[in-house]
């Protein structure tokens, strides 16, 4: 149904409200409690050297430990959160996301792979990128030659490719060296942010953030993709180059998340159904309010993650146990009829 | 816009054509109805017009202009296809304005310019009350409204409508077909439409196109192509043609089908 404008307002304060707050709040604990005050404090003036001794420790655990981590979390909430809603409404299917389609082990093996030959830096992220993309072109070519459109074929094609590179990446860590790399691999493949760094945020936020942006930007044009090729056409648009450029910035942003928080599941899935119960279907709205839940719900995910226990439960299992009930709960709400 | 149609034919590949040697001419303003029985590639046809689908051979040429390219086409006419699927649950007016989308950049909105076109063509088929309504929450009449508003909004001057009635009841049938007859008469649209109803085709088109899945395809006004002669070779029904005259408000024609006889059970009840 329609929402108001008062109502998509009042959406938009709310949730910037509650980042804010989870944004200090994430910050703030940890192993090292800091007091929220002292958190404004230290990010109100990031480089005084002549704070007293505790703040002192307290400005280099917040600027050099959490802040990378707390900004990663934020914009791969961001890219999975756009990329999810982009793909469901895309392909018209509202039980697709990045992970379901392939692009998510696709882009999980290609980083792998490089970790295992490169090691660490920019090479994964390239890689994740490039086998992310031949996962979901994959996808799209075995569902486009059985010749139907339906749901079910560009699901099942998904679930096969996602076999397939599961299997890959399971040869890689079969291959890897089981006393220094295989170690990190599994741990960052089960998803984590838990070795993040200002290296590895300078990386892949920038190509989030592009990527996020041009497809917020492009949102009526994913409102007019919704309506399907031969529509499209009808209407004068050719929809070949929007489909595409679709594609490589979902893809572009997804590998970038997936290359330095591993695989991470979920939220792609959910993240644009919670949205879309909230302001409705239209792309116009859902892309930009998807961004901000995205955001939202990695950053709790993953302050929880670290905060809960002694050691940080990878990402991977606190979003599968988070995400698999809510699906569950919108699988039986919807009575088996999707609508988008 | 003039069209012409030369010997036009449609296959997927060698072994299944879809049809062959089609040919018809339609002037400006002109209303072109398009009837045959089911799998006979009316559909096909009009995707071919109007640059969704190419055609195998065949000449087209539009306003004596031989050859437009697919995209051309797809830009010169407005289409309205069948009413399927699951609908999409934007606003009437969303829907309404994604007929604007081919002036708009790929991250442009509409402007003020957009929405009047979107207004005046919701206007036009009336269906302006249900602007804030969602598509999917409307009945198959209403559908098949916002998607003639939509074909409208492009700015296309020649329209094609794939079955508009196919999935309508009889008043919503009967308002669409006198829709389809005010665009052409009042607002000086091209109106080719496809139906199952020789009825809507007889009572307001000026040509028909009368495909069959063999050879037998006619071509001409419609008041000649569709008789009982020709219905009863294509459709193997036999039918009675009617003219129905109003005094004052001009004429309707129609067709009626004559259902294959029997003898009706005349025992008393109880």
């Amino acid at each position: 149904m329609e929402k108001s404008r008062g109502g998509f307002t009042a959406f938009l304060v709310i949730t910037t409200a509650l980042l804010t707050a989870a944004f200090i709040a994430a910050l703030a604990i940890g192993r090292y409690q800091v007091a929220p005050r002292d958190v404004v404090r230290i990010l109100m003036n990031p480089g005084a050297e002549d704070l007293p001794g505790e703040l002192s420790l307290a400005q280099s655990v917040i600027l050099n430990i959490r802040l990378p981590r707390v900004m990663l979390a934020l914009f791969g909430g961001v890219g999975l959160g756009v990329s999810g809603a982009v793909f469901q409404g895309v392909f018209r299917n509202p039980l697709v996301s990045p992970g379901v389609v392939g692009v998510t082990s696709g882009s999980g093996f290609g980083a792998a792979l490089a970790i295992l030959i490169f090691g660490w830096g920019p090479m994964p992220q390239l890689f994740g990128f490039l086998f992310g993309a031949a996962a979901l072109g994959t996808t799209w070519y075995i569902a486009r030659r059985s010749g139907t459109n339906s749901l079910l074929v560009f699901v099942l094609a998904g679930v096969i490719v996602n076999m397939f590179f599961q299997a890959m990446i399971s040869l890689v860590k079969f291959t890897a060296d089981a006393e220094e790399k295989l170690p990190s691999i599994v741990y960052w493949l089960m998803g984590s942010l838990s070795s993040a760094s200002w290296r590895k945020a300078a990386l892949a936020i920038p190509v989030i953030l592009i990527s996020s942006l041009v497809l917020v930007g492009m949102r009526r044009r994913i409102n007019l993709l919704s309506l399907g090729e031969e529509a499209v056409r009808g209407l004068g648009v050719d929809p070949r180059g929007p489909m595409a450029s679709v594609l490589i910035f979902t893809t572009l942003s997804v590998s970038a998340v997936v290359s330095v928080a591993g695989i991470v599941g979920w939220i792609g899935l959910v993240v644009p159904h919670i949205t879309r119960m909230i302001v409705g279907p239209d792309h116009d709205r859902l892309l930009p309010a998807s961004a901000l839940v995205g955001a939202l719900f990695f950053l709790v995910i993953d302050t929880l993650g670290r905060t809960i226990s002694a050691q940080d439960i990878p990402l991977g299992i606190l979003t599968a146990l988070v995400g698999a009930p809510v699906f569950i709960v919108l699988l039986i709400r919807s009575k088996g009829r999707w609508v988008l | 816009m003039k069209i012409s149609l030369t010997d036009a034919s449609f296959a997927y590949n060698p072994e299944q054509l879809v049809f062959r040697d089609l040919s018809f001419q339609l002037d400006s303003g002109q209303i072109m109805s398009l009837i045959g029985p089911n799998g006979c590639g009316k559909t096909t046809l009009l995707k071919c017009l109007v640059g969704i689908r190419s055609f195998s051979g065949g000449l087209l040429e539009l306003d004596g202009k031989a050859g437009p390219s697919d995209s051309d086409r797809t830009r010169l006419f407005g289409y309205v296809p069948q009413l399927a699927g699951d609908p999409v649950p934007y606003s009437v007016e969303q829907m309404v304005l994604l007929g604007r989308a081919r002036f708009m950049g790929p991250f442009s909105r509409p402007d003020p310019q957009d929405i009047a076109i979107a207004e005046t063509s919701m206007e036009m088929v009336g269906i302006t009350r249900l602007a804030d309504r969602g598509f999917h929450s409307l009945s198959g009449g209403e559908r098949q409204l916002v998607l003639i508003a939509q074909a409208l909004t492009t700015g296309a001057t020649t329209l094609v409508f794939d079955e508009p009635t196919s999935a309508l009841d009889l008043v919503n049938q009967h308002d669409t077909v006198d829709l389809l007859r005010r665009l052409s008469h009042d607002e000086g649209y091209t109106v080719i439409f496809s139906s199952h109803d020789p009825s809507h085709a007889l009572h307001i088109s000026d040509q028909c196109l009368l495909m069959d899945k063999t050879d037998g395809s006619r071509f001409g006004p419609a008041e000649e192509v569709i008789t009982e002669a020709e219905l009863r070779r294509v459709f193997g029904v036999e039918s009675q043609v009617i003219r129905h005259e109003r005094k004052g408000q001009g004429t309707s024609m129609g067709v009626l089908p004559i259902l294959k006889p029997y003898f009706k059970k005349t025992g008393k009840a109880g």
